[in-house]
């Protein structure tokens, strides 16, 4: 196999890589770009934690080859906060205590700011319908489920109802 | 007690800024310069003699730089009996096991050299059933059994598969059979499950130039673990230096050594460079631990009135090829398995049996889900036997404080009748479902915390500037453990949480601590911190008398400052930097130090498996459901869920909210449709795609929980501890629920639609 320069546009940097093209975009991630909030929870696309954007939606980084998102705009925890401050979304876990061992957190965070981002105002079954694919060992999800409600809730105060 | 400005209230946690922007840093995230990669070849077979194994293949790729295997690392591990290899020693029990490892400059070409190492095997008769393995004539898996060094938890018989017998021997059974009013004998059974923590097991070990051995690692006891190693290899324990990270979960996984036992021994062969072994899922599921599966036998003797005279039981704990800590799980959860019940005359026989099975240790309850399914299901047969409420027999019976228990101990602080009566009435228990499909159930549980593994203490230093720093050995595992140690510290010092800082474990700095399992740490280091506080108030005073010529009775600390009766008051900076010059660009620290010694952990007979206080404090809890049956798919839905527990005292209401969540959610797992299968001790489901645990869409969303305080007088600020128990009750609520809504009694977890549509069929068959 030929290792080739893959460049990836990952929180609005570019960033050049020299790999083989069977490399995950995970293992670029992590291991050519010490961005370690991504987690590896399974390598096999089903636990959640090493969830990222591409293109503003949610990707299993585990199951993507690097060279498959070269074209699009990649977002992974690293990347949310803006002039060093958290997201609502951040603030809201921490605030309603969605966060135990935190393996689970920045695969989670991503997947919830994608469903927001795309539905403003979900229901809390629709919300729960779409965490069912992000897994969390410590949480039980209620406090998860709860930060993103209060996200929600407050978005509406701020802009009234959509 | 005044009123507390930190303790009791819901503080958000200090390790959560970190978690949600992915800085907070695991083993696997650690990269270190000249770091080689292992990976490990694993028994295919569960039971075999090797005859050869040919590392030659794995030489031959140019980034391996080490092979190892049990020939070459000759060592054994083990905390309560030492019959673990490093890596497989001649012999392999089970598949899954490590038969050689390999540590290359990346990963590919580690992987590529394990598959290379060819391993040829001789065939020995595999036994997998407990049951079977301790017939006479059953394959001995371990035929060395009687020269391991074992502690004295575990008491093997010699010449059989058995690695631990607990025997517990209270009254006459025989004798309050014969006066019984009623009789009745049950068998329960459980699955093997697995823990499920999202971060799979990863260690990075390494030997440099000055002969120490560095291991980085999310384990649950960072001095267990250098202790295990030095023992293991018989070096200075000075010689070993455990640096934890975060663990992203570990539920008991995570104790003894796994990872680390590939790192420590591939590190030995690669001098001076780090080796890192992450394992991948299907290892966690493999070859890290399982829980165990359990086979009781209950036999009790009541009177009409719903009193219980006597019990017999037996359980079979199927702890697969290695004892880990089987022999415990084995001892603690059989001893408490007759009940949170004044029984005048108990019997009680566990064995901790190797089979060729993965192995299994603890997981969350530490065996006491296994045994509460047993004991609370068994319960609700004696009430439906005598046609008494299911509340009432649990009310007749339950311990009260100054009762005497199975194993001897007066109980000094309990809360459960509160619990039962608080559940029971949050679900209505007397009254009906709303219809046919639906029924009732309510659980209770006992269990004790992790005791008798020697001291817990701590470090908190005062810094000049008026921040502090606490130094520990316990683990961040997700409890919360940071963020009530801070509490405590914040409390009696008077220090905001923002200047508080509690250091990651490192055996090199911070002092001894066993472990942090068994929901022991909010006692027993909150109690370390505590002390190591008064300590620093009590210097303080020492330091303000000298500096301003008081005499020590005439001053005191409070809030924050060192005070006199005349008015005189210092603040801790001022006196820090006075008294060591500080105004002169010097400094210092004030260094609070503690050792909490508990004054439990008397053992346990081992003849009779008693004990006057063999742990620091007894968890209580009590569950009570609401389901909805399918009958035509056999599929529970639980529509409420209320939870009550003894805490003694709610040091953080959001922590122990998180814990409860998090406890019953795995209760509801192994209730309903966890089980790892296993075929001629294969793991058929090695995957989080086949082995489920449950996801946001498989929990109940009205769930309510309860926090009983009584406060125990032992505990800090009167806290027990909280993490294990709503695991237990859950799937006993659930089949008495079951039982409740169908007449069907489910005597085998997990209750899965299968098994509950096969039983209703079988039900509506009988009827004409």
């Amino acid at each position: 196999m030929k290792k080739q320069v893959v460049t990836l546009n990952i929180n609005n940097e570019n960033h050049q890589v020299f790999i083989n093209p069977n490399r995950t975009l995970l293992h670029v991630l992590r291991e050519e770009l010490d961005l370690t909030g991504t987690k590896c929870g399974c390598g096999e696309g089903v636990c959640g934690t090493c969830t990222i954007l591409t293109d503003g939606r949610p990707v299993r980084s585990c199951m993507t080859l690097a060279v498959e998102a070269q074209d699009k705009r990649i977002v992974t925890i690293e990347g949310l906060q803006k002039d060093g401050h958290l997201t609502p979304l951040q603030e809201a876990f921490i605030s309603e205590g969605a966060v135990q061992c935190g393996f689970c957190t920045p695969g989670m965070i991503l997947a919830a700011k994608s469903l927001l981002d795309e539905n403003p105002s979900p229901t809390e079954e629709e919300v729960l319908r779409f965490l069912s694919g992000n897994l969390c060992r410590c949480t039980g999800y209620y406090k998860i489920k709860n930060a993103i409600m209060r996200v929600i809730k407050e978005r509406k105060s701020i802009h009234g109802p959509a | 007690m005044g009123q507390h400005k930190i303790i009791g209230k819901p503080i958000l946690r200090v390790d959560a800024p970190l978690k949600v922007t992915g800085k907070a840093c695991y083993v696997d995230d650690l990269k270190l310069p000249g770091m080689l990669h292992g990976k490990v070849l694993r028994s295919n077979v569960p039971h075999a003699v090797i005859e050869k194994i040919d590392v030659s293949g794995a030489y031959r790729i140019p980034e391996v730089k080490a092979v190892v295997t049990g020939s070459d690392f000759p060592y054994r591990h083990g905390l309560l009996i030492r019959d673990e290899p490093f890596l497989a020693q001649g012999r392999v029990r089970y598949i899954g096991e490590a038969v050689a490892a390999v540590a290359a400059a990346n990963e590919e070409a580690a992987l590529k050299g394990a598959d290379s190492i060819r391993v040829t095997y001789k065939p020995l008769p595999p036994v997998f059933d407990p049951q079977q393995a301790i017939q006479a004539g059953a394959p001995l898996i371990h035929e060395e059994l009687a020269s391991y060094r074992r502690s004295e938890v575990c008491q093997p018989i010699i010449d059989s598969n058995i690695c631990s017998h607990f025997k517990l021997r209270k009254g006459d059974v025989e004798k309050a059979f014969k006066e019984a009013d009623y009789v009745l004998e049950n068998t329960y059974t459980t699955s093997f499950n697995q823990h499920g923590a999202l971060e799979p097991h990863s260690a990075i070990a390494l030997f440099d130039q000055s002969g120490k051995i560095t291991v980085w690692t999310g384990n649950d006891g960072p001095h267990r673990c250098l202790r295990e190693i030095g023992i293991s290899m018989s070096i200075p324990f000075s010689n070993i230096r455990i640096i934890s990270a975060f663990q992203g979960g570990g539920f008991g996984s995570k104790g003894g050594l796994r990872a680390e036992a590939i790192a420590v021994a591939l590190a030995s062969k690669v001098k001076h460079r780090p080796v890192k072994v992450t394992y991948t899922r299907e290892e966690v599921f493999t070859s890290t631990l399982l829980r165990h599966p359990v086979s009781i036998r209950s036999k009790v003797g009541v009177m009409k009135d719903g009193k219980i005279i006597a019990k017999k039981i037996e359980l079979f704990w199927n702890t697969g090829a290695y004892g880990e800590k089987g022999p415990w799980v084995c001892r603690n959860a059989s001893m408490s398995s007759s009940g949170p019940y004044n029984i005048p005359n108990v019997w009680i026989d566990g064995y901790c049996i190797y089979t060729n099975n993965p192995i299994a240790g603890p997981m969350r309850g530490f065996g006491v889900p296994q045994v509460a399914f047993a004991y609370e299901s068994q319960m609700d047969e004696i009430a439906h036997k005598l046609n008494i409420d299911p509340l009432e027999v649990r009310l007749k019976n339950v311990l009260d404080r100054n009762d005497e228990t199975a194993w001897g101990e007066r109980i000094i602080s309990i809360g459960l009748k509160e619990c039962l009566r608080k559940v029971a009435g949050e679900i209505r228990l007397s009254k009906p479902g709303k219809d046919r499909n639906c029924g009732k159930g309510i659980a209770c549980m006992q269990k004790f915390t992790t005791t008798l593994q020697g001291v817990t203490s701590a470090i908190v230093k005062y810094n000049h500037d008026g921040s502090l720093d606490i130094l520990t050995s316990s683990m961040e595992v997700g409890q919360g453990v940071m963020t009530v140690l801070s509490q405590f510290a914040s409390e009696e010092l008077n220090i905001p949480l923002e200047r508080i800082r509690v250091s990651s474990a490192d055996t090199d700095y911070t002092p001894f601590d066993a472990s942090t399992t068994g929901s022991r740490s909010t006692y027993h280091m909150g109690n370390a911190v505590i002390l190591a506080c008064r300590d620093i108030k009590q210097q303080a005073v020492s330091m303000a008398s000298e500096l301003l010529a008081l005499p020590k009775r005439e001053l005191k600390f409070k809030e924050g400052k060192v005070v006199s009766k005349r008015g005189h008051e210092i603040s801790m900076v001022e006196l820090i930097n006075r008294y060591y010059d500080g105004a002169r660009g010097g400094g210092g620290d004030l260094i609070g130090r503690a050792t909490f010694h508990t004054k439990s952990g008397t053992g346990l007979d081992s003849e009779t498996g008693r004990g006057k206080r063999p742990a620091a404090f007894w968890m209580y809890g009590a569950q009570a459901v609401e389901i909805e049956v399918d009958r035509d798919t056999g599929k529970v839905n639980i529509r409420k869920l209320c939870t009550a527990h003894d805490v003694g005292k709610v040091i953080n209401p959001l922590s122990c909210e998180q814990q409860m969540e998090g406890a019953l959610a795995m209760g509801i797992g192994f209730a309903l449709f966890e089980k790892v299968d296993i075929n001629q001790g294969q793991i058929m489901n090695p995957s989080l795609a086949s082995y489920s645990i449950p996801t946001s869409c498989d929990l109940p969303q009205d769930v309510n929980i309860f926090f009983v305080e009584e406060p125990h007088p032992e505990g800090p600020y009167g806290a027990k501890g909280l993490a294990e128990p709503a695991t237990a009750p859950t799937a006993a609520a659930i089949a008495n629920a079951l039982f409740d809504a169908t007449g069907i009694r489910m005597r085998e977890v997990p209750l899965t639609p299968e098994k509950i549509e096969a039983a209703l069929r079988k039900e509506s068959k009988k009827e004409p």
